[in-house]
């Protein structure tokens, strides 16, 4: 059946921090409460679009996330979407999305067409 | 050995019978696994041996219009010296991370325009202990526990619950803050800024936005008081750096207070304090110039489009800039030094195997208090930092 919160797009802050458990794969993770307000689960795919950028991330929970959205670790993900001026913290708009988390490959790919 | 995988330089990891002791899981992770994922020397994508790649640099830094040295925090400060002649030989730009870390922090400090003082001060005498905009949790896990908040100094006997006061400042409620129950207090800010002013206000007397007459009330009951601070108190200024030291002066009036940058690359201050000695500015130069500005940083550089070949030592651009930055190495001729393959090494045109410092290496780093420490290696690798700077060197 299609979850109703696929239609739906939520505002999120987004931090960037150092988080210790090692991935070099695109996960958000999402304060519980804000993922639930939003319809998202642990483990759905997001789309985190920001200033024409967009990358999916897979979801993780965490309670020290922000109230009002979630962690990127600091990556290439994090990076694909700051800039300077939101270099720790951004907003962003968050979705439900199909298919598998972006990779690295799919960055760098991505920055190879900017050049 | 000491731990090289962040800027605590932990002296007291072990290695028994191949298991890393006394680590935390970061410093573990970096000891146990330095042998995966090492580069090979490469030139233009065909491997060869390390002279024929150390040859293909020189020639690539020779024939360069406009070359820049960016990198080197996890390099000792050996190899940031011969770096910085580098620099001065090709007459280029050499920056580190530290001008969108927190470069200006540890300027304050060298420039002594903050009071500042050591770890070991620190577990010994601090009171009040503030994290603002750092979470040691994940990026200095044992800072917390071995220099600051739970261990007994000398003049702070009784533990952290009795003496000592935590005060987390964050825009969330962090595994840090989390332990700020009793003797603590959890400041969560939208904007850095707007707690600066009521620090102001609550010296005046005055009420501002947040309530924190109570941590000066507290600061007072002491002859020593730390405050570390991080990234997210370094973008939360937005470039105001000047409201916060002078904060800073002013709470000294008040009650003493000393400060330390807090949460960057392992030899990031090294690399700061080696280039402060040698042209006085802690990043961002041109000896070209003859000046550092904010314009001569990397990422400026990089965004500007004002340079065209690049000496990446220890560091992955690709992976830890923005877009705005990063898209744009690709358009320069890149030649790496570095002991594990990133994705800049799958993009640079030369890449030079290394080793890791205080691993396969050995040298002096500088802590992030300023603190001097020998490395003490566990193994010996082929090549590394200095043998490689030292042969680009004399090659131009």
């Amino acid at each position: 059946m299609m979850r109703l919160t696929r239609l739906m797009k939520f505002e999120a802050k987004i931090v960037v921090a150092r988080i210790s458990e090692e991935t070099r794969k695109a996960t958000i993770y999402l304060n519980p409460e804000f993922a639930r307000k939003c319809g998202i689960r642990e483990g759905d795919v997001v789309k985190v679009s920001r200033a024409c950028r967009e990358l999916k991330f897979k979801v993780k929970l965490l309670e020290t996330a922000p109230e009002n959205g979630g962690i990127i670790p600091n990556s290439i993900f994090s990076n694909f979407l700051a800039d300077f001026d939101g270099f720790k913290s951004f907003k962003a708009d968050i979705e439900l999305s199909e298919g598998d988390e972006s990779t690295e490959e799919d960055v760098i790919s991505i920055i190879m067409q900017k050049k | 050995m000491i731990c090289t995988a962040c800027s605590c330089l932990c002296d007291d990891v072990e290695i028994v019978d191949g298991r890393v002791l006394n680590a935390c899981q970061r410093g573990y992770r970096h000891i146990s696994r330095y042998r995966e994922g090492k580069t090979r020397p490469m030139v233009e994508g065909k491997e060869l041996d390390v002279d024929s790649a150390i040859e293909a640099a020189v020639e690539l830094l020779k024939s360069a219009k406009s070359p820049a040295i960016y990198g080197l925090d996890t390099s000792t400060v050996e190899a940031q010296k011969i770096a910085i002649e580098i620099a001065k030989k090709l007459n280029c730009y050499i920056d580190d991370n530290s001008s969108f870390c927190l470069g200006e922090f540890v300027e304050a400090v060298l420039k002594k325009e903050v009071p500042s003082s050591t770890l070991d001060e620190v577990r010994d005498r601090a009171y009040v202990i503030f994290y603002w905009g750092t979470n040691p949790y994940h990026s200095l896990p044992r800072h917390m526990s071995r220099y600051a908040y739970y261990p007994r100094g000398a003049k702070r006997q009784r533990g952290y619950d009795e003496d000592r006061f935590l005060v987390i400042v964050d825009v969330r409620r962090s595994e840090a803050a989390r332990l700020a129950k009793k003797n603590a207090k959890f400041i969560q800010v939208d904007n850095d800024l707007e707690l600066v002013d009521s620090f102001m206000k609550a010296l005046e007397g005055k009420a501002g936005k947040y309530e924190v007459a109570s941590i000066l009330k507290e600061m007072k009951k002491a002859d020593f008081n730390v405050l570390f601070g991080g990234l997210g108190l370094k973008y939360g200024l937005r470039g105001n750096f000047k409201a916060f030291y002078e904060l800073l002066s002013n709470i000294n009036k008040f009650a003493p207070l000393y400060f330390i940058p807090s949460g960057f690359h392992v030899n990031m201050r090294g690399f700061n304090e080696t280039l402060f000695e040698a042209v006085n500015a802690v990043n961002s130069y041109s000896f070209s110039s003859a000046a550092s500005s904010p314009e001569f940083a990397f990422t400026e550089l990089l965004k500007r489009e004002r340079i065209d070949t690049a000496l990446i030592v220890g560091t992955d651009p690709i992976s830890s800039l923005p877009l705005e930055a990063s898209g744009n190495i690709l358009k320069l001729k890149k030649i790496l030094i570095d002991p594990r393959n990133t994705l800049t090494s799958r993009i640079a045109e030369v890449v030079i195997p290394s080793a890791f410092s205080g691993i396969e290496s050995g040298g002096e780093m500088v802590r992030s208090d300023g603190v001097r420490v020998k490395l003490k290696p566990i193994a010996k690798a082929e090549v590394e930092d200095v043998y490689v700077l030292k042969r680009i060197l004399e090659g131009l």
